[in-house]
């Protein structure tokens, strides 16, 4: 069982502190939504938990260690980090770039081994790109390419994958594909979190749920009590109806409130 | 049945079929190219010698054991291997080391439009030729305005810098901009000092060529100041080879995949200071090499760095021989500059390739 | 910021490889004579005449400090300088001067056209040219760069920096002996440098004395010569006070027409294209600055031809004896019968 967890960690960016003494943890088999407004926090929250950003206090703890105490290249073998935008300015192949994910598992002067090709392979049929392995990713679609990023961060063979606004730049078809994946690997056994704005793919996908507002932990939990319409209704600031699909998924509405706001 | 085969192919094989292929493909031309245009540079010279000759006098300089320098008149050996072949081979390594520092400028700044001088190198290293210039070092000792200009270079980087570092951290985007700040800062210091000295028209006549760039009077003692950079250059980049590609993948994800982000941009930016340094120190300013030379490299052989830096830096080299080849015959007995000739030759491809690049983002396909 | 200091770790790591590189290459392939290294302290080596006995091989220590050794006369001379062509010319048979500077055929600068034109030597500035020549003698001037010298001197050709930047007759005097003992032709340029010595006394001697002591600018374009020039010493060597050194410039620099005016010159003398004088007069006086001059009231701008107003060669006594004899009226100085020594019939 591997755990990733932030304790009391702050950060701030140029005096301003953008997230406040958050505790949040993840472990195996676990999939967690950090969930929030634009500029709430959740993306901070996201890389403080994949060591990116240093905690100014608090720490962040991978199996019960303190991050610190990892090197660069064991943090990088442990978590893999999906960020939204995936630069794709040059036109590198498919498999290049899922290939890429094995550089935490190399040295500076080794060739490609077994295990490497083995887990670029897996990577790229988790993924459902095999067939895309010789296409330039400059000519990929937002859908393939979301996907492609995902194969990288899946061929570091990772404990923890932790992703930025995976369905934020997807069509419907696409983000589904995407979450689904992502509760797929939950199952196998990985520990999978990521941040969304979009409550009804929480509703339907994550199984514990973080709500940040203003870089805050407004709530944690599971998903039915983090996302009660009370709480859903004060972080998004809007009226919220709960409706239930024709599956019995349950299913958010919203409509604009029309009071005035009340002063944070 | 080729027109069979194709079809029978599924697309993405063919794509990497053609890839391998140009890679390839690329060599096989490449090699020769390079080959025979060092031969021409140096079979071509102001005064003409046959080309039995110099075979024979390159012949008793590599092999001594071997060949006799019988029939060989002294003047000919001293114009072949004193003055025509350092000025080859320095070409050659300019010419790579402009090219490898483009390479990791445009993987840097993940801006396949990137040169060289961007963090400040290249005005830098003409500062400090400048000032040897100006001095009156550069009359006395051969090694004055080389050292100068690298010295120039290292210094203008660790300016730029230090302003474009932030607690512990330098965004490339900020690094860009005072690349960019310092480098015209840097820049009308030199011209300012050429100003101040137009007085002395000797010294401005040769401040003004030397920024136009040039090969001519080339010796071995030039050969030993930027060969070393060069490889060393070179090699450094192709060591992190593969941190270049994650770096073009964007910081986040470099730094996710394990690479210390902060201390690789300090390594490379370094080493491309170096690579023009050394180039700007023994030939001057030379538009437009590391700029179209690695842009035009990567349309063949692809973006991964560990293939592109050795194509780039031979391409380079090739390059530069055949623009100096032009440079001194286009036009005699008077030598054109080779920088404008880089940059007459570099231009237009580098306009042509801007060209291309938005057409095909026209069709949807490129980023950026 | 101790990361920004820390940025600086390796850059200065790097200066200290590049000094060991420098060390290396010195040590590996230094050129013959070393990389001067040291020079580059002391720049601007001051005028000295340092040569040895008359036998073969003759030595001496060169502006750059380098010891050139000449094993025998020189036969095939190249010079790179104008002011060195005029030198050759005036002690060498010209047969032996294989190639001289671009300027050496311009009408405009050269006394020594006709040579030129006779002989025609080479114009070689590139080094191939040059070795192409077959040169045993390399004469380059102050301002040559180090890497053409060092070139040539790696090929085992005697190359020899000569200082050119002349602020006095008497360095010209002694650069016509030197280039005697270099070039095998000491017995000429003793006479040479008799008759250049006797020339500079005589017109020395004509001056009136007593007189006042006439206040002089001289101008080439919109640079005049300060003090430490070949111009201010002439000035001197005629009793005048040269305008621009005594408002503090110094070397060949520019002058503007408020510092004319102020300065306010007796006489003015210029260099012009042959053929052109009286247009460029004219050009001057159109200057509202120099027309305001005691000079231009006194009819006493007086504009000389290029080859004589820029000579910095044994010619500069040709400019010595035109000021004089616009100054003092008197044709002084007639110790040098061979002055018409450019002259076609003598060739």
């Amino acid at each position: 069982m591997n755990t990733l967890a932030t304790k009391n960690a702050s950060i701030s960016r140029n005096g301003r502190c953008i997230l406040h003494s958050a505790t949040v943890s993840l472990s195996s088999g676990q999939l967690l939504s950090i969930v929030g407004p634009n500029g709430s926090g959740k993306s901070t929250l996201l890389r403080t938990l994949a060591g990116l950003w240093q905690a100014n206090e608090g720490e962040v703890l991978l199996n019960s260690q303190p991050i610190k105490t990892f090197s660069r290249k064991d943090v990088a073998k442990r978590i893999a980090f999906v960020p939204q935008e995936a630069l794709m300015d040059f036109s590198f192949t498919v498999g290049e770039i899922v290939a890429m994910g094995r550089h935490p598992h190399r040295g500076r002067f080794s060739r490609e081994t077994a295990s490497d090709h083995e887990a670029v392979e897996n990577a790229l049929e988790r993924c459902d790109v095999v067939q895309l392995r010789h296409r330039l990713v400059t000519t990929l679609s937002g859908g393939e390419r979301q996907r492609v990023v995902i194969a990288r961060g899946l061929a570091v063979d990772p404990e923890f994958i932790l992703l930025d606004e995976p369905t934020a730049n997807l069509d419907v078809e696409h983000a589904l594909e995407v979450l689904e994946l992502c509760s797929i690997l939950a199952r196998d056994g990985k520990a999978v979190a990521f941040a969304t704005h979009d409550l009804n793919a929480v509703a339907r996908y994550a199984s514990s749920v973080v709500l940040v507002q203003g870089g805050k932990l407004i709530d944690a939990g599971n998903r039915e009590q983090v996302l009660s319409r009370k709480n859903v209704e004060d972080v998004f600031r809007v009226r919220a109806e709960l409706v239930a699909s024709d599956q019995g998924h349950p299913v958010y509405v919203f409509h604009r409130r029309m009071d005035n706001y009340p002063a944070q | 049945m080729s027109a069979h085969a194709e079809i029978v192919q599924t697309p993405a094989q063919a794509v990497a079929e053609r890839q391998r292929l140009r890679l390839g493909m690329f060599y096989v031309v490449l090699l020769p190219v390079l080959a025979v245009s060092i031969l021409a540079g140096i079979a071509i010279g102001s005064t003409p010698i046959p080309w039995q000759t110099i075979l024979h006098v390159i012949g008793t300089k590599v092999f001594p054991h071997w060949v006799s320098t019988a029939g060989l008149s002294d003047s000919d050996i001293v114009i072949v291997w004193l003055i025509r072949v350092p000025r080859v081979i320095v070409a050659v390594f300019v010419g790579a080391g402009l090219a490898t520092a483009g390479v990791i400028m445009q993987a840097l700044f993940r801006n396949p439009l990137a040169e060289p001088g961007l963090v400040g190198a290249g005005p830098g290293a003409v500062l400090g030729a400048v000032i040897a210039f100006v001095a009156g070092w550069t009359l006395h000792s051969v090694l004055a305005l080389p050292l100068a200009a690298i010295v120039g270079a290292l210094l203008a980087l660790v300016l730029v810098y230090a302003m474009a570092t932030r607690g512990g951290t330098t965004p490339v985007a900020t690094l860009l901009l005072a690349g960019i700040a310092v480098g015209t800062l840097l820049s009308a210091l030199s011209s300012l000092l050429l100003s101040l000295h137009i007085v002395d028209w000797q010294v401005a006549q040769e401040i003004v060529f030397w920024m136009m760039g040039g090969l001519d009077s080339r010796t071995w003692t030039h050969f030993w100041i930027c060969a070393p950079f060069v490889l060393l250059g070179l090699a450094a980049a192709m060591i992190q080879s593969r941190d270049l590609d994650l770096l073009q993948q964007g910081e986040e994800t470099a730094a996710s995949l394990g690479l210390d982000i902060e201390a690789s941009k300090r390594l490379l930016t370094l080493t491309a200071a170096l690579l023009t340094g050394a180039a700007v120190a023994v030939a001057g300013l030379l538009a437009f090499v590391g700029l179209v030379v690695p842009h035009a490299v990567r349309l063949v052989v692809g973006p991964s760095n560990r293939r592109l830096l050795p194509a780039s830096a031979l391409a380079g080299a090739a390059f530069l021989i055949l623009c100096d080849l032009a440079a001194r015959t286009v036009h005699p007995p008077t030598e054109i500059r080779l920088g404008v000739v880089t940059a007459l030759i570099g231009g237009p491809i580098f306009i042509w390739l801007l060209w291309r690049r938005s057409w095909e983002s026209g069709e949807g396909s490129a980023g950026q | 910021m101790t990361s920004g200091l820390k940025s600086f770790v390796p850059p200065l790591a790097l200066a200290m490889l590049v000094g060991s590189m420098a060390a290396g290459v010195q040590r590996l392939a230094s050129p013959p004579g070393g990389l001067q290294l040291p020079a580059l302290v002391t720049s601007h080596p001051d005028f000295a005449v340092r040569t040895g006995g008359l036998e073969y091989p003759r030595e001496s220590y060169d502006g750059d400090n380098f010891l050139v050794k000449i094993k025998r006369p020189p036969q095939r001379i190249v010079s790179q300088f104008y002011s060195i062509d005029e030198f050759l010319y005036s002690l060498v048979p010209p047969q032996r001067v294989v190639a001289v500077s671009a300027s050496a055929y311009q009408r405009s600068v050269s006394n020594i056209v006709a040579y030129a034109e006779k002989y025609h030597p080479v114009i070689a500035s590139d080094p191939e040219r040059v070795l192409r020549l077959k040169p045993d003698l390399i004469l380059v001037s102050s301002s040559a760069r180090s890497d053409f010298t060092s070139l040539t001197r790696s090929t085992g050709v005697p190359t020899y920096r000569l200082y050119t930047n002349f602020s006095s007759l008497k360095q010209v005097a002694e650069t016509i002996g030197l280039i005697g003992y270099l070039t095998g032709t000491e017995d000429a340029a003793r006479l040479e440098e008799q008759q250049f010595r006797a020339t500079v006394e005589a017109v020395k001697a004509a001056r009136p004395a007593g007189t006042h002591k006439p206040r002089i600018l001289g101008l080439g374009g919109n640079y005049s010569y300060g003090s430490e020039t070949l111009f201010n010493d002439i000035v001197l060597t005629l009793g005048g006070i040269n305008v621009c050194a005594q408002g503090g410039l110094k070397g060949y620099d520019e002058v503007n027409s408020e510092m004319i005016v102020k300065w306010d010159p007796e006489w003015i003398f210029a260099g012009a294209n042959p053929g052109e004088t009286e247009q460029t007069k004219a050009h001057l006086l159109a200057n509202p600055a120099i027309a305001h001059t005691q000079a231009a009231r006194d009819h006493h701008v007086v504009v000389l031809e290029g080859p004589v107003f820029f000579a910095d060669s044994p010619y500069a006594t040709s400019l010595l004896k035109a000021m004089a004899s616009a100054l003092y009226g008197s044709p002084a100085g007639e110790a040098r019968p061979n002055e018409t020594k450019p002259d076609k019939a003598k060739l």
